[in-house]
């Protein structure tokens, strides 16, 4: 979950960022991870998770005028979009794909010193279809909540926020995703520590 | 399952991060002059190229609708320029993945452009199709390019995509025996906002001393393939089966049955 510090700061450059991308750039660097990991886990394919992460800021930049961050950190609301874009992955993808071939285009130009991982993304591709079998079992809403909280590390009240319903249900669903998973691990306290006031 | 572990997502690195931060401002910086234009490409699927003897019948099987849409195209594979191969081979490797109507085809893993090379180009008229790899063979993708609509044929259309496919494997295929040809994919697809552009692929791999491979179709088709790298390639128009391959070594040639199992 984000600092306070940094909460503050989300707010500030998500405002500066109306009229300056480098503060823009700045709220990438700092959540395109989170993003990325999110897209990643809700949909099992890396690559798919590049151009849905950068879907997603495309999204904010157009939306930064007409939003207000309102729970501190930016993070929730990406997440929020992330999970729209998720859900609508094939016409988001369709939308935005000249775009996503600039932008691919433009990083790999960037890249071309370093070292290639072409083989390593395939594992890391393999291992994480693999851990999302079980889960994908799971409802989707139910899947979005125990994405989140558990291993995005919103709270309760910033999954609310970020699914646009209310904290019973978003505890609900975790709950439930939890029961059918039929999980206790050390990640699961996480979410029961957020939980405390 | 008993533990609610998280599942592992490689963490983009602080360069490719800084990478990927450069280009989303540099697409900011332009967005008020290109305001994302909705225009692009139609994504099908294709793969690697054979040789031909009988363009007519070809074309008589591929049927009406399929020879008006791909005018032009022959048989026997044209001469490849360097002009054909770098500018397919650098739009194929940054398709975006996950784009276009036939998306589920396409690679399901983003390999850094830089890290695909060109192991095949198949000319034929005003069609080209590129064929790349990475990750030592493990991953393939391959993009037809062709003019558009019902299309001239002219060299610049080359560089209009029609339609792309990929895939990774889980090992990089072995060749066959010498003197024989193995069909790794073989598949039917049609070009989206195309009426009647259907064609068909198939994409092997020859063993040693294979120096010319020529598909025959169901009902007589000849279409000599592509072939480079250990690998072979054929496109048609039309959804005519390829059953069997004409394979000619420095001993001569046999005819082999073609099995379409993935090896």
């Amino acid at each position: 979950m984000a600092a306070i510090g940094q909460a503050r700061e989300d707010a500030a450059l998500w405002a500066a960022a109306a009229t300056d991308p480098r503060a823009f750039g700045e709220l990438y660097e700092r959540h395109a991870r989170s993003v990325f990991a999110f897209c990643a886990r809700q949909t099992g394919d890396l690559a798919l998770a590049e151009d849905l992460t950068s879907i997603v800021f495309l999204h904010a930049w157009r939306k930064r005028r007409s939003i207000e961050i309102d729970c501190g950190s930016a993070l929730p609301w990406l997440l929020g979009t992330a999970r729209n874009v998720v859900r609508n992955q094939r016409r988001s993808t369709w939308r935005h794909r000249a775009a996503l071939s600039r932008l691919a285009a433009g990083a790999a130009r960037a890249e071309s010193g370093l070292e290639d991982d072409s083989l390593a993304r395939l594992d890391a591709q393999r291992r994480l279809r693999d851990a999302l079998e079980p889960i994908a079992r799971l409802p989707p809403r139910q899947r979005e909540a125990l994405s989140l909280v558990v291993w995005s590390g919103l709270s309760y009240e910033q999954a609310a926020r970020a699914l646009d319903v209310p904290i019973g249900t978003v505890r609900s669903r975790v709950a439930r995703a939890r029961a059918a998973l039929g999980a206790i691990s050390p990640v699961s306290d996480v979410a029961s520590r957020e939980e405390s006031p | 399952m008993s533990n609610l572990t998280i599942p592992p997502v490689p963490e983009l690195s602080d360069e490719s991060l800084a990478a990927r931060h450069d280009a989303l401002l540099a697409e900011l910086r332009s967005v008020p002059q290109r305001r994302w234009r909705r225009v692009g490409f139609a994504v099908g699927g294709v793969s690697a190229a054979a040789a031909a003897t009988s363009l007519v019948l070809a074309l008589v099987l591929a049927g009406p609708g399929a020879q008006r849409a791909f005018a032009g195209w022959s048989a026997t594979p044209t001469h490849v320029t360097a002009r054909d191969t770098a500018a397919a081979r650098a739009s194929c490797a940054y398709s975006p993945s996950g784009a276009g109507p036939d998306a589920r085809d396409s690679p399901r893993t983003r390999i850094s452009p830089r890290a695909w090379h060109t192991v095949l180009t198949d000319v034929r008229g005003p069609y080209v199709v590129v064929v790349v790899e990475a990750a030592h063979g493990r991953a393939r993708m391959s993009c037809l390019y062709g003019p558009s609509g019902s299309a001239s044929a002219t060299t610049d259309a080359r560089t209009h995509l029609l339609s792309s496919s990929g895939d990774v494997f889980r090992v990089e295929p072995q060749a066959p025996p010498a003197g024989r040809v193995e069909v790794y994919t073989a598949s039917k697809s049609a070009i989206a906002g195309r009426r009647g552009a259907r064609f068909s692929q198939i994409e092997g791999r020859t063993g040693a001393h294979v120096t010319r491979v020529s598909v025959i179709l169901r009902g007589g088709g000849h279409i000599r393939a592509s072939s480079s790298h250990g690998w072979f390639f054929a496109w048609w128009p039309g959804s005519a089966r390829a059953v069997s391959a004409e394979v000619r070594t420095a001993g001569g040639e046999h005819l082999q049955p073609l099995h379409h199992g993935r090896a």
